[in-house]
């Protein structure tokens, strides 16, 4: 990752899905049924999301607090934070969108396509998109290797996949 | 008198017809920990009845030899795809993918091979020896006990964070929350399940494990690709140097400690009832790394990693039959189902299982180190096959994993809402994993979440929310103390 502003919205993000969580989600989603000496329902999440919301608020800190350049032989930004080098904020939404894109067809082939046209479809789209160029490989294998998935599960476990 | 128990129950297990079902069922067991989201307790739920016209020996020894497969094959894909077959070999990926990226393939996957049989025969000669007084033991842990231990596994965070403690604090957390979805433990009331039937046992565990760390890696892999328009025939590790991918006697045993100590606690966390293998296998990683005078190699190919891990969590499967054979109580599902198959085999096990079967358990414990004869010698010989895996195009190999753990969640249950949880949590764990937030965290929260809250709820309620008991019970305290020792020689490092 590289620009502050993406650093900024992720600890943004995990700020604002954290107090989603603990100010509505949870009190709207779950019961208060307890006994005399027990904790509430509500004790775990919202403890646990409550944890999220500090150190989002330390991520959101450590994102507006102007950073100098690296030492060096000190770690870079990216680096000290576990972030991946030369990915854009932009680069990771589009990729996350491709994703959904990718998720919601499928789900939605699976339920009236059925696995075999899905997984047909999805592997020759897949190694096309890694770079694959040979027609022939990418019909074998996207053709063979759902219907022989599709046949073994049947055989080997009685079990008919969508 | 034990040996002479062993001698006989090795004349029996020595059977051909045995044998081979031993050695089917660890290449079986290896097929299907390869898969996605199939680990030995599917293979075990789907094989159970096949064995019912099998004699109970056969039958046993069958069912312990998938097991042992299944647990070691996860590790397979988790260090050629870094796309862990099993929640349990997420642990192994940390050190297994880096080191087979650095064109050792071979030799990470030997490591663990090796390191998973030393630790199931230590597992197994444990369960031989000390089967009876370890169960009488382990009855000794109450919810107060496994509080204080759920509490001190925690403390892995602190070294599986990744390169920024709080993003991994936030990770756990969040893997705790996702754990709370569900019906609550206690009083049963709906929690953040928006009226989905299908939430009120809570998200799969494998459906997450699978969605966020094999799925996320490989379409981590493959959205690089895109990017670096990489050409689609390239292999995963096209060169394997025969030279580099030899493992010395004096290398692999110069960590007996950490194989030794990872054996114990593989077997100790079988003893415990509910624990199970995947936390076994991150406790034996942390543990590794605080004892390591070089901590800071784990995680960048260090085969004492792989050998903590595969170690830990392979020596869970010969232990959890301690409180399955002594007490009838099983220590993880597998276990569960392995009471089933006695059953079915109209062998009761619990306290007069080793006084009215005793041939039979004998027989059982020479077929299981039998058995990791066999999965050595099957394993080795795979190693040359899967070794052929790394030569297929990642173009090739990474789509079809995409359709693999498609299946692989989907068998289970049979449940497309799974797939859609799993897909869900590839896109979050791919997120995750680019912006530096420790997925290994999110998962190792996902499972000590609601064995926390139901140990820590249920200490409450036997002790009448008087939480002393955690500073008053001897084992209890132990870990407790265990806990500040570990945090502070985190600080201390840090």
């Amino acid at each position: 990752m590289q620009t502050g502003t993406t650093r900024l919205v992720i600890a943004l993000a995990v700020c604002l899905l954290a107090a989603a969580g603990v100010f509505w989600l949870i009190p709207a989603q779950t019961g208060d049924a307890r006994g005399p000496t027990d904790i509430a329902p509500a004790f775990f999440p919202t403890a646990s999301l409550g944890i999220c919301l500090v150190l989002g608020l330390l991520l959101l800190f450590q994102a507006l607090r102007p950073a100098g350049p690296p030492a060096e032989g000190t770690a870079s930004a990216e680096d000290s934070a576990g972030e991946e080098a030369g990915l854009t904020g932009r680069s990771l939404l589009t990729d996350l969108g491709l994703w959904i894109a990718f998720s919601v067809t499928t789900m939605l082939m699976l339920k009236y396509a059925g696995f075999i046209v899905t997984g047909i479809l999805a592997l020759a789209g897949w190694m096309w998109f890694c770079g694959q160029r040979s027609w022939i490989v990418i019909g074998l294998t996207s053709i063979g290797v759902p219907l022989l998935l599709y046949q073994l599960s049947w055989t080997a476990l009685t079990i008919r996949l969508p | 008198m034990i040996l002479e128990q062993l001698m006989a129950g090795f004349a029996a297990a020595l059977d051909p017809v045995n044998m081979m079902f031993m050695a089917f069922g660890v290449a079986l067991g290896i097929i299907v920990g390869i898969l996605p989201g199939l680990g030995s307790v599917t293979a075990l739920s789907i094989l159970i009845p096949v064995t019912f016209y099998m004699s109970p020996l056969v039958a046993i020894a069958f069912l312990v030899g998938v097991n042992k497969g299944g647990t070691s094959g996860g590790a397979i894909p988790a260090i050629l795809l870094d796309a862990p077959g099993t929640p349990e070999a997420a642990a192994t990926a940390l050190d297994g993918h880096p080191m087979s990226r650095a064109g050792k393939p071979v030799k990470a996957m030997k490591t663990a091979l090796y390191s998973s049989v030393f630790g199931d025969t230590i597992s197994d000669i444990i369960l031989i020896l000390v089967a009876a007084p370890f169960a009488a033991f382990a009855l000794q842990f109450g919810p107060a006990e496994f509080t204080a231990i759920v509490i001190f596994s925690f403390t892995l965070i602190a070294g599986l964070s990744g390169k920024s403690l709080s993003k991994g604090i936030i990770a756990a957390a969040l893997g705790v929350f996702l754990s709370t979805i569900g019906l609550d433990p206690v009083e049963s009331t709906a929690r953040m399940t928006f009226g989905f039937v299908e939430l009120f046992d809570g998200i799969s565990l494998n459906a997450v494990a699978i969605g966020a760390l094999a799925l996320s890696s490989v379409i981590h892999q493959m959205f690089r690709m895109r990017r670096e328009r990489t050409d689609g025939t390239e292999s995963l590790s096209p060169d394997i140097d025969a030279e580099a991918n030899r493992i010395r006697p004096a290398e692999f045993w110069g960590n007996w400690r950490t194989l030794i100590r990872s054996a114990l606690i593989g077997s100790g966390i079988g003893m415990l009832p509910g624990l199970g293998v995947s936390l076994a296998a991150f406790l034996g990683y942390g543990a590794a790394q605080r004892a390591s005078k070089h901590p800071e190699k784990f995680g960048t190919g260090h085969m004492e990693g792989i050998q903590a891990t595969e170690a830990a969590n392979s020596a869970v499967v010969g232990a959890n039959l301690v409180p399955t054979i002594a007490l009838g109580i099983p220590g993880n599902i597998a276990a569960a189902l392995l009471i089933g198959a006695f059953m079915i085999h109209g062998v009761v096990p619990g306290p007069f299982m080793m006084e009215l079967h005793g041939d039979l358990v004998y027989a059982i414990f020479a077929s299981m180190l039998i058995a990791n004869g066999i999965h050595l010698v099957i394993g080795r010989l795979g190693i040359r096959v899967w070794g052929h895996i790394t030569r297929v195009p990642r173009a090739v190999i990474l789509p079809t994993v995409v359709v693999l753990c498609i299946v692989g969640v989907y068998i289970p249950a049979q449940s497309l809402f799974d797939v859609g949880i799993m897909l869900a949590f590839a896109g979050l764990g791919y997120a995750m994993r680019v912006t530096g937030f420790s997925l290994v965290c999110l998962v190792i929260g996902f499972l000590l979440g609601p064995m926390l809250e139901t140990s820590f709820r249920q200490t409450l309620l036997m002790y009448k929310a008087d939480l002393t008991i955690l500073v008053s019970s001897p084992i209890a305290l132990l870990f407790m103390l265990l806990t500040i020792y570990s945090l502070w020689r985190f600080v201390r490092r840090k």
